[in-house]
């Protein structure tokens, strides 16, 4: 047996974006109806946001309840899912509602009409979540998903659109309250992956983020894998990196064994988007199997591959219960 | 190509064209309707049931006459027996099981059910619905269900390798429901694939869905599929060869905007030609309508142009709605006495 593999710590954490509980799906229904108009604004009503303060409460009392080691704020106010900070923005309109990726969701159309500032909206909830938790894991969209979520209507070419995004993220993530890691969600980065000339800039915005921030940053990406050539920049820049191995085993485990492991590895090894609960040997399997070919991982994170506001509730918990129990387990 | 449609054309049509109008199936439901499902959820006893079945029963039968009183050559009851577009099949069919609600986006949910087993056919879907409505109409009845594709990919998978198995499983079943249908009297179906168009290689799977559910199904059956929010260039002209009779687009809603994608080969199908923006609740006017129609002309002859809204009424006001379908069926008589005078150039 080899003993290194033994030494690894596996903790546990997930990325966020979760269902609201039940009992607030009727009452913020109640307050803020079922139209476009009535969401999120960043101008709620002191008592829509009580509802949240006590939904937020309630969700990270359920990660702490599951055993999970690392907690995040859950992005139960996200009507818009990733979109979210961007549509409390002055300088952003909505109008229609558009396909939230290939799936049956849907959020609000954004349109960038002016120059982005910074709002401070998620630092709020962040410094909320800090009076609850002992350093929690911010979670932020990256800068090319954003990009590509909203239109814009201001800055007049992509590469400026994205350039702009990536100094609204770095001013966002600035106001933030002191974190264990800080997590920037890129599902577009696999999905839609950037031009060369893009991906230059990205690796760039990142880097400058890196330098800035005192968190660890981790770029978690879901829904595929990284292309070898961005991959590699950012391990080198010495961001985390967040895998999905539920949808992409086979290249991620490619990209781990070709380009070496990043400084901190998170791996989505519980599937976020479907109501079957995993078997603890399944997932043990998986993770064994990723800590073979990354052999050099020191320290990994296990979490779900997406957001889990796709599940019903009861999933939801048990999901966070399989990830809390497996990180307690030896792997090997 | 077989003719399912001139027995659709009323006995006392006043044009010699006929051009089809129909829905494509959703209706506001009355607010009674609501507060009498709300009662059963919350007393869930015999008086709160019989009392929703009436309710039920009495929506059906004013939604089918307000639809008569349109003037719709085929109409429905509005699906209001029906909850929701899955979760309603979902519930009827072995293998399914509920958790609770998922997002659709801000505070609107759905009970996403999950496939947990083999599915298979437990119990009719919409036999009843069929019969009580043949009872109360004097036109035509169209029967929509949920397609295969779109039950599978709106639910949690548990069981099987993928959705496209899912898929042709479940298309057995609508196969069988369709044939308790026909049995029935049934001579209208429409398909819903709202799922159709939204990912690149998805046509192939549906169009061996359709295979399957039209399977031994007579020849004076007719059969749509209806699709929506896609991207139609992904799936046409491919569609051309699946074996239904009508392909029942939205189009409105974009403004047009994909119809050049329908004229770059002859569309061999009838279209059912989307020429009411549901999502809007400005009543389009006769004139307007009018020219949308025209739209239709340009990619099929009137024989093969069905009217339609875009999708589902049911986001309008009952107001609004039946005003929007009362000016869709002015303007499309008017352009069939246009035709008849020789006054529309094809």
């Amino acid at each position: 047996m080899d003993d290194h593999r033994v030494m690894v710590e596996i903790m546990s954490s997930s990325l966020g974006l979760f269902p609201l509980p039940d009992w607030t799906k009727d009452e913020l229904s109640k307050l803020k109806g079922h139209q476009r108009e009535g969401l999120i604004s960043g101008n709620e009503s002191s008592l829509i946001n009580s509802v949240y303060d006590s939904a937020r409460e309630f969700i990270i009392g359920e990660q702490q309840n599951a055993g999970i080691d690392l907690i995040v704020e859950g992005q139960l106010r996200w009507d818009d899912m990733l979109a979210h900070p961007l549509i409390v923005h002055e300088s952003v309109e909505s109008r229609g509602l558009v396909r939230y990726y290939d799936n049956n969701n849907f959020y609000r159309e954004l349109v960038v009409v002016g120059e982005l500032t910074n709002s401070g909206d998620v630092a709020r909830e962040l410094e909320k979540t800090s009076k609850l938790v002992d350093k929690p894991i911010a979670i932020f969209p990256g800068p090319y998903t954003l990009s590509k979520l909203a239109t814009d209507e201001y800055y007049g070419s992509e590469y400026s659109f994205i350039e702009a995004m990536g100094e609204f993220v770095l001013g966002e993530i600035q106001q933030f309250p002191n974190t264990s890691y800080l997590t920037l969600l890129e599902p577009s980065l696999v999905v839609e992956p950037p031009s060369s000339d893009q991906r230059e800039l990205i690796v760039e915005l990142i880097k400058t983020i890196v330098s800035e921030i005192e968190s660890e940053l981790v770029i978690q990406t879901y829904w595929g894998s990284l292309d070898g050539e961005t991959y590699a920049s950012l391990v080198e820049l010495g961001a985390g990196i967040g895998f999905d191995f539920v949808t992409e085993n086979k290249l991620n485990l490619a990209l781990l064994e070709e380009y070496g492991v990043p400084e901190t590895t998170f791996l989505g090894v519980v599937d976020g988007q479907n109501t079957h609960i995993e078997s603890v040997e399944e997932i043990q399997k998986m993770i064994k199997g990723i800590l073979e070919t990354g052999s050099d991982i020191q320290n990994a994170i296990i979490n779900s591959n997406t957001g889990l506001f796709y599940l019903p509730e009861n999933r939801f918990t048990e999901k966070l219960e399989l990830l809390g129990s497996i990180a307690k387990m030896e792997v090997i | 190509m077989r003719d399912t449609r001139s027995q659709f054309r009323p006995v006392n049509h006043p044009n010699e064209h006929f051009i089809l109008t129909t829905v494509v199936g959703s209706y506001p439901k009355p607010k009674w309707l609501n507060q009498a499902r709300e009662s059963e959820r919350v007393h869930s006893n015999k008086d709160s049931r019989k009392q929703y079945n009436e309710a039920k029963n009495d929506a059906s039968t004013i939604i089918i006459k307000e639809h008569e009183e349109a003037g719709l050559d085929v109409v429905v009851d509005g699906e209001m027996k029906r909850n929701e577009m899955v979760e309603y099949f979902a519930e009827r069919i072995r293998g399914y099981e509920f958790n609770g609600p998922v997002k659709v986006w801000g505070h609107n949910y759905f009970d996403k059910p999950s496939v947990v087993e083999k599915v298979s056919y437990r119990e009719p879907w919409l036999l009843e619905e069929y019969k009580y409505n043949v009872k109360v109409a004097n036109k035509p009845i169209k029967v929509p269900i949920t397609g295969p594709y779109t039950l599978a990919n709106w639910s949690f998978n548990e069981y099987y390798k993928d959705v496209k198995e899912l898929s042709y499983e479940l298309a057995e079943l609508v196969n069988i429901e369709i044939k308790n249908l026909v049995s029935a009297g049934v001579r209208y179906i429409q398909i819903d694939e709202p799922a159709l168009a939204t990912t690149p290689e998805d046509h192939k799977v549906v169009r061996k869905c359709l295979e399957k559910i039209t399977r031994g199904i007579a020849d004076n059956v007719r059969i749509g599929l209806h699709v929506c929010y896609g991207d139609y260039s992904r799936i046409f002209p491919k569609i051309l060869d699946f074996p239904v009779d009508e392909f029942d687009v939205e189009l409105a809603n974009g403004n047009y905007s994909q119809l050049e994608v329908f004229k770059k080969v002859p569309f061999t199908k009838d279209i059912g030609f989307g020429v009411i923006d549901v999502h809007d609740s400005r009543i389009e006017s006769v004139e307007e309508v009018r020219e949308r129609i025209l739209k239709g002309l340009e990619v099929v002859p009137p024989d093969r142009l069905t009217v339609s809204p875009d999708c589902g009424l049911k986001l309008l006001s009952r107001e609004v709605a039946y005003k929007k379908m009362v000016n869709m069926v002015k303007a499309t008589r008017l352009v069939e006495e246009e035709l008849d005078h020789g006054e529309i150039e094809l």
